[in-house]
C-alpha cells in the first residue's frame, strides 16, 4: 500500500504503556503504507523518545492527560505531529548533550531528545493554547524506486523557530515583503490560527510562511467591511474583535437580526470560491483586527493543503445544512402560522355567532325597534353587544369593549357576553339587579386577572311599557340620546371606573326616561376614535352633528353613522372594532 | 527481549540479546543481564546482532553492563549492531565508552588484548 496522502491520528493517556502503543502503532503504519524499515525505525525512535519524555516530565499532576499523535502522509513526505498539554517544553531549546569522556561520568540524561534531533529530517517546535506540538518530518522513501534516485534528503534539524525569516519575502502574488511590522506579540498572536476551523489539523508550520506575509487590518468601530455587490478577494480571520453580518442593511431602521463572526473565524472563504460579489453586510465593531489572506495565496498555498481543502468542505457542507435546516424551519413555521389564522377566523366566527346579529331584532316587539351593527377590524378585537328581553316588558342591552386585540381579548370577550347573560337573567326585577350584574361582572374580570385586561360596560334596562331607562355605566363612552326634534346629547352617566379593575368597586345607576320616538345610540369607541387620511378623529361633535335631525328609525341612524364615517375615513383602514347599538322607543300601541 | 549466554573458549562469555532494546526490552534485561554483566570479572562478548531496535533506555542497560564490568576490572565488549543500531550508538555519543566491534572475532581479539 501506498497511498500518496493519508493521516492517522492516535490518542493515548500518559501512563507508561502509551511508550509501547504509540511505538507499535507507528510500526503497523509504517508496514501498512511501506515507509521502509530505516524511516520505520526513525519514527520509532523518535515517537519512544518523546512520548518518553512527556510521560516522565511534562505533567505534574496526577490526572490523566492526552497525547496526540498524528503521522501524515503526503507524496513527499513524512510527518509525525506529538502534541501534549503539559508544561511548556521546547525540545529545540535544549543544548546539546556534551559526551561524556568516560564511561563512569556517562549519564544518559537528555539523550532522547538528541536523538529526536538528529534522527528527525526536520523538527519544529510550537507552543499554542497551552499545548506543546512538536513536528518531526521525513522524505518520503519512494515506492520500489532504486536506491539513489530518492530526492535528496535535507540532514539536520530546520529550527525555524530559531532562523529569522529572510527578506524580501516573496509573496504569492509576486509583490514583496520587505520587513516583519509585526510585534512578538503579534506574531504568538497568529499562534491561534491553527485553531481555526478553516485549519484544523493543519500544522501550524505548514502555513506560518503563509501567514507570516498576509495583512493585518485594524477596522474602527461600525466600519462596514463588505456590502451587498462588493467584490470580496480576501479570507479574513478574526484576529480581535469580532464582526457582524446582516442579511439586510443594518442602517436602514426596523433592520432584523444578524450573526456574529467572532475571534478565531473567518470570512469571506465562501464568496472566495464561487468568485461572486458579497451577498451581505459585514460590519466591524471596535477594537477589530483581521488577518486578510489573498485569494491568490488562498488558492495556491492553502488550498492545496488536503486538510485545509477538506476543512473548506466541511465549512461548506455545514452551511449547506444550515441553509436547509433554515428552510425547513421556514416552512414549518409559515404552516404553523396559517394554522393559527385560519383558527383566529374561527374565533372570530364564533364571537361574532356570539352576537345577536337579527334585524329587526325583535320583531314581536313593536312597541320598540332595535338595530345593532358590528364592523370588526381586520385584527380580532374585543367589542361586543348584547340585547334581550329579561321577561314580556323589559329589554336588557349592553354594549362593551375589553381592551387590547387578538385572542386574549376575544376569550375575554366571549367570558363577559357569557357572565352577563347568566347575571341578566339572575334574580330579575329585584331591588339592585342591574347593580348586581354590574358588580358581578367587575369582580369577574378583576379577580385572575393576570393578562390585565380590562373591560368598559354599558348596561341598561328599558322598560318597554313606559320607557324607563335603568342604567349603569362602567367607563364606557356615554351613549347619545336623539329626543326628537332636539339636538342629540350624550346620555348622563354616573362616573364609574372600567370593569375589571378593583373588585370591591360598587356600581350606581341611573335613571332615564325615553318618550315615544326618542332614539338612544350605543357605540363604542371605533366610532370616535375612528382616523381619517389626516390623522385627524372622528370624535363626539362630528358624531353628534351627523345624528341630529336623523328623522327616521333605528336602522337610518346606524346606517347614516356609518355613512358620515366612511366619508370622513376614506380610505384608511379601520383599527378598531366599530359596533352601534340603535334603540328607538316606540312605545306601547 | 530475549538473552541467552554460552561460555565460549578462552574464558570469555557470549550474551546474545533478541529483540527490542525499548523500554520493555530493557526492563526485561534489566535483571538477567545486570546479573550476567556486574556480579563478577569476566570478558564478555555481547551479540547485537539480533536486536532490532535501540532506544535511549536501553543505551542506558547497555552503558550499565559496561560500567559494572569495568567497575570490576573485567571487559564488556559489544559485536554485529545492525547499522540503525550502530548509528544510534554513534549519534547517543557513547561509541566512544562502548567497545562496538564488527564481530565475533574482532570481539574475541579485543577481550584477548
Amino acid at each position: 500500500m501506498h497511498s500518496a496522502h493519508a493521516r492517522r491520528s492516535l490518542r493515548l493517556i500518559n501512563d507508561s504503556g502509551a511508550i509501547s502503543a504509540a511505538s507499535a502503532w507507528l510500526r503497523t503504519l509504517g508496514d501498512a503504507f511501506d515507509l521502509g524499515s530505516e524511516l520505520v525505525f526513525r519514527l520509532d525512535l523518535c515517537v519512544s523518545e518523546l512520548v518518553a519524555n512527556i510521560v516522565s516530565y511534562a505533567f505534574d499532576d496526577e490526572a490523566p492527560h492526552t497525547i496526540a499523535l498524528d503521522l501524515i502522509l503526503e507524496p513527499q513526505s513524512v510527518k509525525l505531529v506529538v502534541a501534549d498539554d503539559g508544561r511548556e517544553f521546547d525540545p529545540l531549546a535544549l543544548p546539546e548533550p556534551v559526551t561524556p569522556a568516560t564511561l563512569e561520568e556517562a549519564s544518559v540524561g537528555g539523550l532522547g531528545v538528541h536523538l529526536v534531533r538528529q534522527f528527525a529530517e526536520q523538527v519544529s517546535y510550537e507552543r499554542a493554547s497551552g499545548r506543546n506540538q512538536l513536528t518531526l518530518a521525513w522524505a518520503r522513501p519512494g515506492r520500489s524506486s532504486p536506491a539513489g534516485t530518492r530526492a535528496p534528503v535535507r540532514r539536520g534539524i530546520d529550527r525555524r523557530r530559531r532562523t529569522p525569516a529572510t527578506f524580501p519575502l516573496r509573496r504569492a502574488d509576486g509583490s514583496t515583503v520587505n520587513a516583519d511590522a509585526r510585534s512578538g506579540a503579534e506574531r504568538r498572536a497568529l499562534g491561534f490560527i491553527s485553531r481555526l476551523e478553516l485549519f484544523r489539523d493543519v500544522p501550524y508550520a505548514l502555513i506560518e510562511g503563509l501567514v507570516a506575509h498576509c495583512a493585518q487590518r485594524d477596522y474602527p468601530d461600525e466600519y462596514l467591511v463588505l456590502a451587498p455587490g462588493m467584490q470580496n478577494d480576501h479570507v479574513a480571520l478574526v484576529l480581535n474583535g469580532r464582526l457582524r453580518v446582516y442579511l439586510e442593511d443594518p442602517a436602514e431602521a426596523g433592520s432584523t437580526g444578524h450573526t456574529v463572526i467572532g475571534t478565531g473565524e473567518c470570512a469571506g472563504e465562501l464568496s472566495i470560491v464561487d468568485g461572486e460579489p458579497a451577498s451581505a453586510w459585514v460590519v466591524a465593531e471596535a477594537g477589530t483586527r483581521l488577518l486578510l489572506i489573498d485569494a491568490h495565496s488562498f488558492f495556491s498555498e492553502l488550498l492545496p493543503l488536503p486538510q485545509v481543502a477538506r476543512n473548506l468542505m466541511r465549512l461548506m457542507a455545514a452551511r449547506m445544512r444550515q441553509a436547509n435546516h433554515q428552510v425547513v424551519e421556514q416552512v414549518r413555521s409559515s404552516m404553523v402560522l396559517e394554522r393559527l389564522q385560519s383558527e383566529l377566523r374561527t374565533a372570530r366566527e364564533i364571537q361574532s355567532g356570539m352576537l345577536p346579529m337579527r334585524s329587526p331584532m325583535f320583531a314581536e316587539h313593536p312597541e320598540i325597534e332595535c338595530e345593532a351593527s358590528i364592523q370588526q377590524a381586520r385584527e380580532i378585537g374585543g367589542d361586543f353587544f348584547d340585547a334581550f328581553f329579561i321577561d314580556e316588558h323589559r329589554l336588557f342591552v349592553a354594549i362593551g369593549d375589553v381592551c387590547g386585540k387578538g385572542m386574549p381579548a376575544a376569550l375575554l370577550m366571549m367570558r363577559t357576553v357569557t357572565t352577563l347573560r347568566a347575571e341578566a337573567a339572575r334574580k330579575q326585577g329585584q331591588k339592585g339587579h342591574m347593580e348586581r350584574v354590574m358588580e358581578r361582572i367587575n369582580r369577574k374580570l378583576a379577580l385572575n386577572n393576570e393578562r390585565m385586561l380590562f373591560a368598559s360596560l354599558f348596561i341598561g334596562l328599558l322598560d318597554t311599557r313606559d320607557g324607563l331607562l335603568r342604567y349603569a355605566n362602567a367607563g364606557h363612552p356615554r351613549p347619545v340620546l336623539v329626543r326628537r326634534s332636539q339636538t342629540p346629547t350624550l346620555l348622563k352617566v354616573p362616573q364609574n371606573p372600567i370593569a375589571g379593575i378593583d373588585p370591591t368597586v360598587d356600581y350606581s345607576l341611573a335613571e332615564a326616561r325615553l318618550e315615544r320616538g326618542d332614539l338612544l345610540l350605543l357605540y363604542t369607541d371605533g366610532v370616535t376614535e375612528a382616523l381619517n387620511a389626516q390623522g385627524a378623529l372622528f370624535g363626539e361633535t362630528r358624531m353628534l352633528a351627523t345624528l341630529s335631525g336623523v328623522g327616521g328609525g333605528a336602522a337610518t341612524a346606524i346606517e347614516t353613522l356609518r355613512d358620515a364615517m366612511r366619508l370622513f375615513c376614506g380610505n384608511q383602514p379601520q383599527s378598531d372594532d366599530v359596533t352601534l347599538l340603535a334603540l328607538r322607543f316606540v312605545g306601547p300601541a | 527481549m530475549k538473552m541467552d549466554s554460552q561460555p565460549l573458549d578462552g574464558g570469555i562469555t557470549l550474551i546474545r540479546l533478541d529483540g527490542r532494546l525499548d523500554i520493555e526490552g530493557a526492563e526485561a534485561l534489566d535483571q538477567p543481564f545486570t546479573y550476567a554483566t556486574s556480579t563478577h570479572p569476566a570478558r564478555i562478548a555481547v551479540d547485537l546482532s539480533a536486536v532490532s531496535f535501540l532506544a535511549s533506555i536501553g543505551i542506558r542497560t547497555l552503558l550499565g553492563a559496561a560500567r559494572g564490568q569495568a567497575a570490576r576490572g573485567g571487559k564488556l565488549v559489544m559485536f554485529g549492531a545492525q547499522p540503525m543500531i550502530q548509528r544510534v550508538l554513534k549519534t547517543a555519543g557513547v561509541d566512544q565508552l562502548l567497545t562496538l566491534c564488527d564481530d565475533l572475532e574482532a570481539a574475541r581479539r579485543s577481550l584477548q588484548d
